[in-house]
């Protein structure tokens, strides 16, 4: 327990040191503000991989820790939300840290470290919070209404719900490989995402 | 009863999934445009080359002829190996020898096939592991700036896993007879194709 977190604690606090700007920019569904919340986070890779990665974990957990991250990424993504879009312009992304979390998630999985049931809703705490602000702050800083911060949320806790439902069903139909290929290709796409931004930074400095 | 109720609410959530989907399709704006380009353009990427192509199915045709635990260990390691070159590969880190590592890995995996050689599983791994760090050094030097790093990054690794796929389901006709002769001719044509392209290397 204690090497575990002594390894996974150091890699993300790091990862938190490197704060690049970019743009995240909300889609336009024409269908009203709900639905443009609705689909940003279908079509935001940064998000969908990250519920994905957290699900996974969560899977080797059991349904337990299938229902406490659901709640703890679902209301930790809600509360930065309406929080962010609340009180602060914050247009921007995380690449590197969603890189490292990426890498870190998928590595995780991969070797089927499932993190005690507390770990996992304080990490879905975390995660959910930060993505969460982030979302909100984008919404408010592209003039977006709080129906569509109500879109984001929405889609989010259903996303959590069915991902991890889906993971949790296939662990406990001892379809594990699945499991692992995925947390595999996360842990491999984070770290492609990791060198791409690295060569970034070097070009740009 | 409970098999059919959770085939039912699961296949409710795939039509859920899918009516998300089609409502994000009048999406045009034009991140979506270029996020969907970058992961086609990274999809695209490792079929791009026969030589990865030829390398990539050999290892599910490997996989599948040792069968568990190799038949998934190879194909999981394998992208995140890959992954590991990439990365050593765009931050600069270089690798010598690159061409006439994954025309060699072509070699080696094809004899291996051929041969149906069943090396000790850290072996296997082993040999697997180190052609992929040749093949992602390859993929990670060539990769084009300007895209969606982790949208291209998806794409890329989704293909490489779709081709360890491909090689697992031809060769699942090792379970037959026939098949095993004609697994292991597939085996000599990667082989010769290897041959092929490290003549091309050296030249």
């Amino acid at each position: 327990m204690t090497w575990r977190r002594s390894v996974c604690w150091p890699g993300i606090v790091v990862a938190f040191c490197f704060v690049p700007e970019a743009h995240a920019h909300l889609v336009s569904t024409e269908l009203g503000p709900f639905y443009d919340g609705a689909v940003h986070p279908l079509v935001t890779p940064e998000d969908l991989m990250t519920i994905l990665g957290l699900s996974v974990l969560a899977a080797f957990g059991g349904a337990r820790a299938g229902r406490t991250l659901l709640l703890s990424l679902s209301l930790a993504w809600c509360v930065g939300a309406f929080t962010a879009y609340s009180i602060a312009e914050v247009d921007c992304q995380v690449p590197l840290l969603t890189a490292a979390l990426l890498l870190l998630l998928g590595v995780t999985g991969l070797f089927k470290a499932s993190p005690p049931t507390w770990l996992l809703g304080a990490a879905g705490g975390v995660i959910g919070l930060i993505r969460g602000a982030m979302n909100g702050g984008s919404a408010r800083a592209q003039d977006g209404e709080w129906l569509c911060v109500v879109g984001i949320v929405t889609s989010v806790f259903v996303l959590a719900a069915l991902l991890a439902g889906l993971t949790v069903v296939l662990e406990q139909r001892r379809v594990t490989i699945v499991l692992r290929v995925a947390a595999s290709w996360i842990a491999a796409s984070g770290l492609l995402m990791l060198g791409w931004e690295l060569r970034g930074l070097a070009t740009a400095t | 009863m409970q098999w059919s109720r959770t085939r039912h609410h699961s296949c409710l959530s795939w039509l859920a999934a899918a009516c998300a989907l089609c409502i994000s399709t009048p999406a045009l704006a034009h991140e979506v445009g270029e996020s969907a380009g970058g992961f086609f353009s990274g999809l695209s990427h490792p079929v791009s080359g026969l030589d990865h192509v030829a390398a990539m199915i050999a290892v599910g045709l490997w996989g599948a002829q040792l069968g568990n635990p190799a038949l998934w260990i190879l194909p999981v390691m394998f992208p995140l190996v890959m992954a590991t070159g990439g990365f050593l590969g765009l931050v600069g880190i270089p690798l010598p020898a690159v061409e006439v590592g994954i025309a060699l890995s072509a070699i080696v995996l094809g004899l291996m096939v051929v041969l149906q050689a069943r090396p000790p599983l850290v072996t296997s791994i082993a040999i697997v592991s180190v052609f992929a760090v040749f093949h992602g050094h390859a993929h990670g030097t060539e990769l084009p700036e300007g895209q969606n790093g982790l949208v291209y990054s998806i794409g890329f690794v989704l293909a490489t896993g779709l081709l360890h796929l491909v090689g697992i389901l031809i060769g699942t006709i090792h379970y037959w007879e026939r098949g095993k002769i004609a697994l292991r001719t597939l085996g000599g044509l990667v082989l010769v194709g290897g041959l092929y392209f490290f003549w091309r290397a050296i030249e």
